[in-house]
């Protein structure tokens, strides 16, 4: 530890709720490279926090179920703000028995629309483990500042 | 969720690279020399030669980050880096950063996403596990810190 670090220390800061509901999976199967592949789409939803309010309109979260228990999670969400404004959520994560899913997220939005700034910050996400087999879930999004 | 402290990285970089792909925007690519890293548990070296950063930067100071590279831990262990990240700055910093002049870190947002692959094994936890990263650039190189998301 030659140099001090002077950097920021990160924190978390809810800001977002996202409900989720999910369709049928579609299921791959077990793939040559190993795990179990699917495909569970977006079917609706509602996205809240900050004053911004919206619909979700499409995505889903591409799945790989691996051997040590782990799913891999891709996943791209479509937000529609009552404004008209659109916007892309995607990232990946992982689900586990204890901990449930977790996502590491960014945002992608028009340069000039109302939400633009969310493609500026990094933010991380959780569902709790299912307590049911329920296909809808609130994903809670926290903002690492 | 809670981050909890669990890596710091210190590396150098060497060959800067440019790719204009388009008016605006510029791939970058920055190759690691060397580097060491040491937290919790978790302890050794870059692999050198073996990656680094891939930055699309935009003139407005937004940009994103890309990287890959290899670590190896003092018992030989093996794993694999990727990241994605987030930086936005005010124009003026963007300038200072790219022409590597002294920045205040406190004076840019940029973030980092990194996930692992790592062998079955004391280290297979990294498989499982969010990090959040933030990184500062010194004379010498630039220094990293990863939190565990817990």
């Amino acid at each position: 530890m030659t140099e001090t670090f002077t950097a920021p220390t990160p924190g978390l800061a809810p800001v977002f709720d996202m409900l989720l509901e999910r369709g049928a999976p579609l299921v791959v199967g077990d793939i040559a490279t190993g795990g179990r592949r699917s495909h569970v789409p977006v079917t609706g939803g509602t996205f809240t926090g900050l004053g911004l309010s919206g619909r979700l309109t499409g995505g889903g979260e591409t799945l790989l179920e691996r051997a040590d228990g782990v799913t891999a999670i891709e996943a791209s969400y479509y937000i529609a703000f009552t404004d008209g404004a659109v916007a892309r959520c995607f990232g990946a994560g992982y689900r586990t028995a204890e901990a449930g899913m977790r996502l590491a997220l960014l945002f992608e939005a028009a340069e000039e629309c109302s939400v633009a700034e969310l493609a500026t910050r990094a933010f991380l996400a959780e569902q709790a483990p299912d307590r049911s087999t329920g296909a809808s879930g609130i994903l809670s999004i926290s903002r690492i500042v | 969720m809670q981050l909890e402290l669990a890596l710091e990285m210190r590396i150098s970089l060497g060959t800067r690279i440019h790719i204009p792909l388009a008016p605006g925007y510029t791939r970058g690519a920055v190759l690691i020399t060397e580097g060491s890293f040491s937290g919790p548990g978790l302890s050794g070296r870059v692999v050198p030669g073996s990656g680094g950063d891939f930055p699309m930067v935009r003139p407005d100071g937004s940009g994103r980050f890309e990287s890959q590279y290899l670590l190896e831990t003092d018992d030989g262990a093996h794993i694999l880096k990727r990241s994605t990240g987030v930086r936005h700055a005010p124009p003026e910093v963007v300038r200072a950063l790219l022409a590597q002049e002294p920045v205040d870190p406190q004076s840019y947002y940029m973030r980092m996403m990194p996930r692992f692959e790592a062998p079955e094994g004391r280290y297979d936890w990294l498989n499982r596990t969010l990090f959040v990263g933030v990184g500062q650039r010194n004379p010498t190189g630039s220094v990293f810190r990863y939190w565990k998301v817990v």
